[in-house]
This record gives C-alpha cells, structure tokens and sequence, in this order.
C-alpha cells in the first residue's frame, strides 16, 4: 500500500516579548507509510517545514520614532 | 491547530551587546513532550519538559551544524541555518525514530552552554515511530533569525 500523506498548511504565529503577534506560513505533513516493524509499531513521518523567520528582530532607528 | 513560535528576551538582549556568536556556537535544536514558554528563561531547560532519551531521541537534542549570516552590507540580516542534523539534506533536523518513537510539542533552539534562542509550539503532538523520520526544515530563504533596522 502506498504511504498516506496528509499535509497541513499552517500559520505559525511568533509571540513577541512585547506581547505583540505576527505571522508566518509553514505547513507539517504527516506520513503513515503502512508499514510495521519487528515489534509491530506502525511507521510514522512528521515533516514540520517553517516558511519564515521565527525569530524576526527589528531594531527602531530613534529617528524612525520621532 | 496553529503552530506557535516564541522568541526568548534573553536572546534579544544577548542580540545586542555581542553574545551571540550565530555562526560560530554550537546551536542544538531539543524536542519537548510538554511546553511551557517563558520569555525570562534563561536556560532551554527551564521550562516544559523535554523528550526524554529513548527510542532516537536523545535528551540535548542536535547540533544543527552549519550557519551562515548575511553580509555586513545587507538589510535585513539573515541568519541561517544550512547545516543537517540526522543525515537529511541541508537546512534540516532530523531524527530517526525506533520502536514505539516519540512525541513531541514543541522544539527549542538554544546555544550549547548558552541561552535559549526560540521555541516552535507546534500547536498538537507530533509523533514519529518504527522506523519514520521526524523532521524539522528551516527556511532557507528567510532564515531563523531576520534582524532589520526600521
């Protein structure tokens, strides 16, 4: 049986220590690729693909502020 | 089901005046069973629990491996990471899992004898057994870290 892909498109929302929000797109893709090993446990992928920086800084130009 | 991605104060500060050597440090990436983020952590083990050593996770997690950071000239300054962990291509973390495998919430990069860099809430348990792979893929375009002036 071909392996079953099951794949998820996600934000990914970045917390900030100010307690501001912002987002980034990603996705996780889970595979079951119908298959067991010696002892029986099932074969499983977990693909988490991050589409973004997850650690944005932005440093104010004091003039930007003004 | 959202993933939720927190960045620690710590590495921000540390950011500035100098104490992060992004390209020269060892950077692991650890899996967590439980996640618990606090922005004042100053260790990546301070909160939450991490994925306990069995089944192709070891606790500690991966060296990510290799780095790079844009050229001083650029804006904004892209961090990222090219190197594998677990024999994937580049860009990736990657553990094998054997027998009943693991699960886990949530990954934390953080400096090797150092402080916590981020932490990825995947939003829900992901789990990997008999003989699959979990991986991780940093963005290659981006970067893990994107430092601008504004």
């Amino acid at each position: 049986m071909e392996p079953t892909v099951t794949e998820e498109e996600r934000e990914f929302k970045i917390g900030h220590p100010d307690g501001s929000t912002s987002t980034i797109k990603g996705k996780v893709i889970t595979t079951d690729h119908h298959e067991t090993d010696a002892d029986g446990n099932p074969k499983i992928s977990t693909h988490i693909a991050l589409s973004g920086p997850v650690m944005p800084v932005h440093i104010l130009n004091p003039e930007s502020e003004a | 089901m959202a993933v939720v991605t927190h960045l620690y104060t710590i590495i921000v500060n540390d950011s500035l005046i100098g104490g992060v050597a992004w390209t020269t440090a060892t950077v692991n990436c650890a899996l967590f069973s439980a996640s618990t983020f606090t922005a004042a952590d100053t260790a990546y083990t301070t909160s939450g629990t991490e994925v306990a050593s069995a089944n192709g996770y070891t606790t500690g997690g991966g060296a990510v491996g290799t780095r790079t950071l844009s050229t001083a000239s650029t804006t904004p300054q892209l961090a990222k990471i090219t190197g594998a962990f677990g024999g994937g291509s580049a860009g990736t973390t990657t553990w094998t899992a054997t027998g009943a495998g693991f699960s886990a919430v949530a990954a934390k990069l953080y400096i090797v004898s150092g402080h916590p860099i981020c932490n990825v809430d995947f939003g829900g348990t992901q789990t990997a057994s008999g003989g699959g792979t979990f991986v991780i893929t940093w963005d290659a375009t981006n970067g893990v870290l994107n430092a601008a002036s504004s």
